[in-house]
């Protein structure tokens, strides 16, 4: 199991549901990667920027997430690669 | 009634919950993954191994060759643990966070509402954790803290229990003294000397014996292998106030060389200085700490005339206690400086005009680094201590990563 560091801009589909914003999909590398499960989200802070971390599954590998809640991006923080 | 929640193996528990690769497997949580990092914390299935907090990384692979390292996201911990207390305050205004993965609650205004005893309490917290979580938590139950603690501690992981008034000594008859909270290993190896080893004992033994040892600290020992702890549940409002701000860090090599000593103290001054800026204090003795790669562990302090919180004066201080009274003769494995005598930083301002440019200098710092993120302006100098690494400690301070 290893742990990739990505820290790329991707474009992310998501819905608010239940009061609570899902991501259901990514595009990263030309390939679009349904989020099959939502493991784990946590919010964050840096400088006055509101953060969202999302840990979502997808294929196999988890993937990081991040939406800057200030500037509505996405990024690929990280995967773990099996 | 008072309950204790803990968190089961809490960092590694919420790394195999963001990467279900890593449940029902060997895992420690590290500060990274030089072979002297620390175990922060091992997974129940790493544990099995022998693997336990405190141990170095090398040491966890050579117990367990199939462990697997992960390492640590202060900031995701402190996430969900914002989250965990909001829970818990939805059960009882009295929440005292004693950790990021441990509270008190007192719930006795909260039985009647929820028609519960103890246990059914417990569990109805340790429910809803899961429930909105999905994380393990132990809880348990009892009149006071101190029992409180010791029973959450009984069944783990994803324990409850109870301990009602009337159990209560019979259990601590030969509960040995280590396992009460404020009992460490050096008061039970100086309580092992006089031949006190169970709680039983230490409750018989004489309180004039245990004054004369060890203080007033004697007669709460006594107190507590008795049961009895009167301590309130402090909810953050009534918190005892601060008394002092520090930081320390274990160096990733042990080193002698006096370039990265000093960038190291640098480091620590600046984020112990923005520290008490951002909690509106100043602070008169400055305290140096180093650790040798031998684990001899040496503090010393000066007190000045004046409070500070400018991390350029607070690492003139450091430097001057580490080079004229620490003096270490073997390598240093870890630094840590502190401010304590603390006094409000209201309205301060000063006479001298270097003073106040330099004030003025650390407001605008800080203001940056508020709005664009901590170290986003440092010192050229601290730029060593990174490039030499350093292992981040694990807790953040509180008010960060609140959900």
């Amino acid at each position: 199991m290893r742990v990739e560091e990505i820290d790329e801009p991707v474009e992310v589909g998501a819905v608010f549901r239940e009061k609570r914003l899902v991501p259901k999909w990514f595009l990263w590398g030309r390939i679009r990667r349904v989020v099959e499960q939502v493991h784990l989200s946590w919010k964050g802070r840096e400088g006055e920027a509101d953060l969202r971390r999302f840990s979502v599954g997808s294929g196999g590998n988890t993937y990081q997430l991040l939406l800057n809640q200030k500037t509505l991006e996405w990024r690929l923080e990280k995967v773990n690669l099996e | 009634m008072v309950l204790h929640v803990d968190m089961d193996a809490y960092f590694a528990s919420v790394e195999q919950k963001a990467n279900p690769r890593l449940r029902g497997k060997p895992v420690v949580v590290v500060g990274d993954l030089n072979r002297r990092s620390i175990v922060l914390t091992a997974s129940y299935e790493a544990r099995a191994f022998g693997i336990k907090t405190g141990n170095l990384y090398w040491e966890a692979r050579r117990l367990c060759p199939a462990v697997i390292a992960v390492i640590g996201d202060p900031r995701k911990y402190a996430a969900l643990s914002a989250r965990l207390m909001e829970i818990l305050e939805g059960f009882s205004d009295q929440v005292e966070v004693v950790s990021v993965d441990e509270a008190y609650l007192d719930v006795t205004g909260s039985l009647r509402l929820f028609q519960a005893d103890g246990e059914k309490m417990a569990r109805l917290v340790q429910g809803r954790i899961d429930e909105a979580l999905g994380l393990p938590a132990s809880v348990g139950a009892a009149p006071n803290k101190i029992l409180a603690k010791l029973a959450a501690g009984m069944r783990k992981p994803r324990g409850v229990f109870e301990i009602k008034p009337a159990a209560a000594l019979g259990l601590l008859e030969t509960l040995p003294v280590s396992e009460l909270c404020g009992i460490g290993p050096r008061l039970t190896e100086s309580l092992k000397a006089m031949g006190i080893l169970t709680c039983g004992q230490l409750s018989a033994a004489s309180l004039q014996r245990l004054q004369e040892r060890f203080g007033v600290y004697g007669v709460w020992m006594r107190n507590w292998s008795r049961g009895q702890d009167d301590s309130p549940v402090r909810s953050s409002g009534e918190a005892e106030p601060v008394k002092s701000v520090g930081h320390s860090t274990t160096l990733p090599r042990n080193t002698e060389d006096p370039k990265i000593i000093e960038a190291f103290f640098l480091m620590l001054s600046d984020k112990v200085a923005a520290r008490l800026r951002r909690g509106g204090f100043m602070g008169r003795t400055i305290t140096a700490t180093a650790r040798t790669d031998d684990f001899k562990t040496v503090s010393r302090s000066v007190t000045l005339s004046e409070p500070h919180a400018d991390g350029s004066e607070i690492y003139r201080v450091a430097m001057e206690i580490f080079s004229t009274r620490l003096r270490p003769s073997r390598p240093v494995r870890l630094l840590g400086v502190s401010v304590s005598r603390l006094v409000s930083a209201d309205g301060a301002s000063f006479l001298l005009e270097c003073l106040e440019k330099t004030r003025r200098l650390t407001g605008v710092l800080d203001e940056v680094n508020a709005k664009y993120g901590a170290r986003t302006l440092r010192r050229a100098q601290v730029l060593q201590a990174e490039r030499f690494g350093f292992l981040e400690p694990p807790i953040p301070p509180r008010g960060e990563g609140i959900e």
